[in-house]
């Protein structure tokens, strides 16, 4: 008995010692001559291999090799964008949506994304925060706190909101009870397109995945995660009125958003790549690195590898990781070079 | 009374009848302060949804007060609403009432108006909105009685 008993401890020792050799190697770096990035929204790689994402201060962009295009300026012109909130994959084109409820698509012509069309969304008369949203099946799938009605105490509020192509609410979806007390215009959530035709929603707080059927637009299914030993989990009251807001005192607001982004282990996005789904979380140990990407098998939904880095995650193609080095500007702190790290497994 | 006392006297009472006349002029004198929100108000040109041009004193009532709601897509989206509500009750009332739309963009605010129930909308481009029209906050609802602004409602979220 006592045998197998050790024989058992060296297995797993063996296993843990193989899994942590499963680690990043750097297989290209980007360097580019552009002025700091101040925070990184959501971000995508295209089909021609650059990085489309929604840079605060630079808005819509494509990132090459070679240069930072933008496509999507500040401003009220059709090439511009007031208020965006998500940037997001509309089949080959790039969809933003604006907080007015406007999403502009871009499509890409002679190299560069220009303005193609809009589409007003008909979110109704209370707020919707767009965090992540898909294309998928002719419907636009907006992930974000939706409140729909207001009740005593309460708003009945939706965290996934579908759209048809001409703006239209079609259904609303993760429907609950939210009380007044906390800033959900702040709170993440992330929505992903799978394969066999399934989306995968997660909120930043929570590491279970919705499975959801573009089609019939129904829950099919919730699957919890399997977390690392390190994870430390958002307290209760994250964005809470009450732990935010204190009279008097503005900048109390904004260190308390930093200490809830920073201080736990918050997911930061949630990516889709050769039937693995990827999310990066904050590790929140000084042994480890900054941050871990946590690659899951996307049928079993089984951790398959743990990955530690100090950069930022900002899309997964191909078995590759995008990332920008040393972490989004605004929340890890100046980052003064624009640089890019590619990584792949190392095994 | 010494010679100094009565100059002194006399200026103070000067002084009162100049503010006095001030005081009348300013608000006995039956002009409309809240006239100038809209300047020109005949060379003032707007489209419909259609990009159509449209003569904006067309578009008001002759017999009656007319309702303006003026407002850009960015503005507050409760007022825009509470705004869009004003109207369609006018409306109900058998008053003029119109939504002029601040934009560049017509064909963006005809996209823009499907997701809102039927109303009188037009669009001012930011040129001549500048031009013509002095408000301090958007949304706003001019009254105009005669081609002339009579009152002025900012709208908020407040009841």
């Amino acid at each position: 008995m006592k045998r197998i008993g050790i024989i058992s401890i060296f297995f797993l020792l063996a296993i843990s010692l193989l899994a942590q050799k499963v680690q990043l190697e750097r297989v290209d770096q980007w360097k580019l001559d552009h002025n700091p990035i101040a925070f990184i929204g959501n971000t995508y790689i295209s089909k021609d291999n650059s990085i489309i994402g929604l840079f605060r201060d630079v808005w819509g962009v494509e990132i090459t090799k070679k240069e930072i295009k933008q496509f999507a300026g500040y401003g009220e012109a059709p090439n511009e964008v007031i208020l965006p909130t998500i940037l997001f994959s509309y089949g080959d084109d790039i969809a933003i949506a604006e907080l007015v409820g406007r999403v502009k698509i871009f499509t890409k012509k002679e190299n560069s994304y220009t303005f193609k069309k809009s589409i007003w969304l008909k979110k109704g008369e209370l707020p919707l925060s767009p965090r992540s949203g898909v294309f998928c099946d002719g419907k636009l799938f907006v992930a974000g706190v939706h409140f729909l009605k207001y009740t005593k105490g309460n708003y009945y509020s939706s965290l996934i909101t579908v759209f048809d192509e001409k703006g239209k609410q079609v259904k609303t979806l993760l429907e609950k009870d939210l009380t007044l007390d906390k800033q959900y215009h702040e709170f993440l959530v992330f929505i992903v397109k799978l394969k066999n035709d399934r989306l995968a929603f997660l909120q930043e707080n929570e590491p279970i995945v919705t499975l959801i059927s573009p089609k019939s637009m129904n829950v099919v299914k919730q699957v919890p995660l399997q977390l690392p030993s390190f994870y430390k989990k958002m307290p209760g009251d994250f964005y809470s009125k009450k732990s935010t807001v204190k009279f008097g005192d503005s900048a109390y607001y904004l260190k308390m958003l930093e200490t809830f982004r920073t201080g736990y282990s918050r997911i930061n996005n949630l990516y889709f790549d050769q039937d693995r789904l990827i999310l990066q979380m904050r590790t929140c140990d000084k042994k480890l690195k900054r941050y871990a990407i946590l690659v899951y098998n996307a049928d079993t939904f089984k951790l398959e590898h743990t990955l530690y880095t100090d950069d930022y995650l900002v899309g997964v193609k191909d078995g590759k990781f995008y990332c920008f080095a040393n972490g989004n500007p605004g929340w890890d702190g100046d980052i003064d070079d624009v640089v890019f790290n590619i990584y792949k497994i190392k095994k | 009374m010494k010679k100094n006392e009565i100059f002194f006297n006399i200026a103070i009472l000067v002084a009162i009848i100049i503010a006095i006349v001030m005081v009348k002029v300013k608000f006995f004198s039956g002009e409309n302060p809240n006239a100038r929100a809209i300047q020109d108000i005949e060379k003032l040109s707007v489209f419909d949804l259609k990009e159509k041009p449209v003569k904006f004193t067309s578009l008001l009532s002759k017999e009656d007060e007319s309702f303006v709601l003026v407002f850009t897509v960015y503005d507050c989206h409760t007022c825009i609403l509470k705004g869009l509500e004003q109207l369609k009750s006018l409306k109900k009332e058998g008053k003029q009432a119109i939504g002029l739309v601040v934009s560049d963009d017509v064909a963006d605010i005809a996209l823009w108006a499907q997701n809102y129930e039927p109303t009188n909308l037009h669009v001012i481009k930011k040129v001549d909105f500048y031009t013509h029209i002095k408000a301090q906050q958007l949304p706003v609802m001019f009254t105009i009685d005669d081609n002339e602004v009579t009152r002025i409602q900012t709208i908020t979220t407040e009841l």
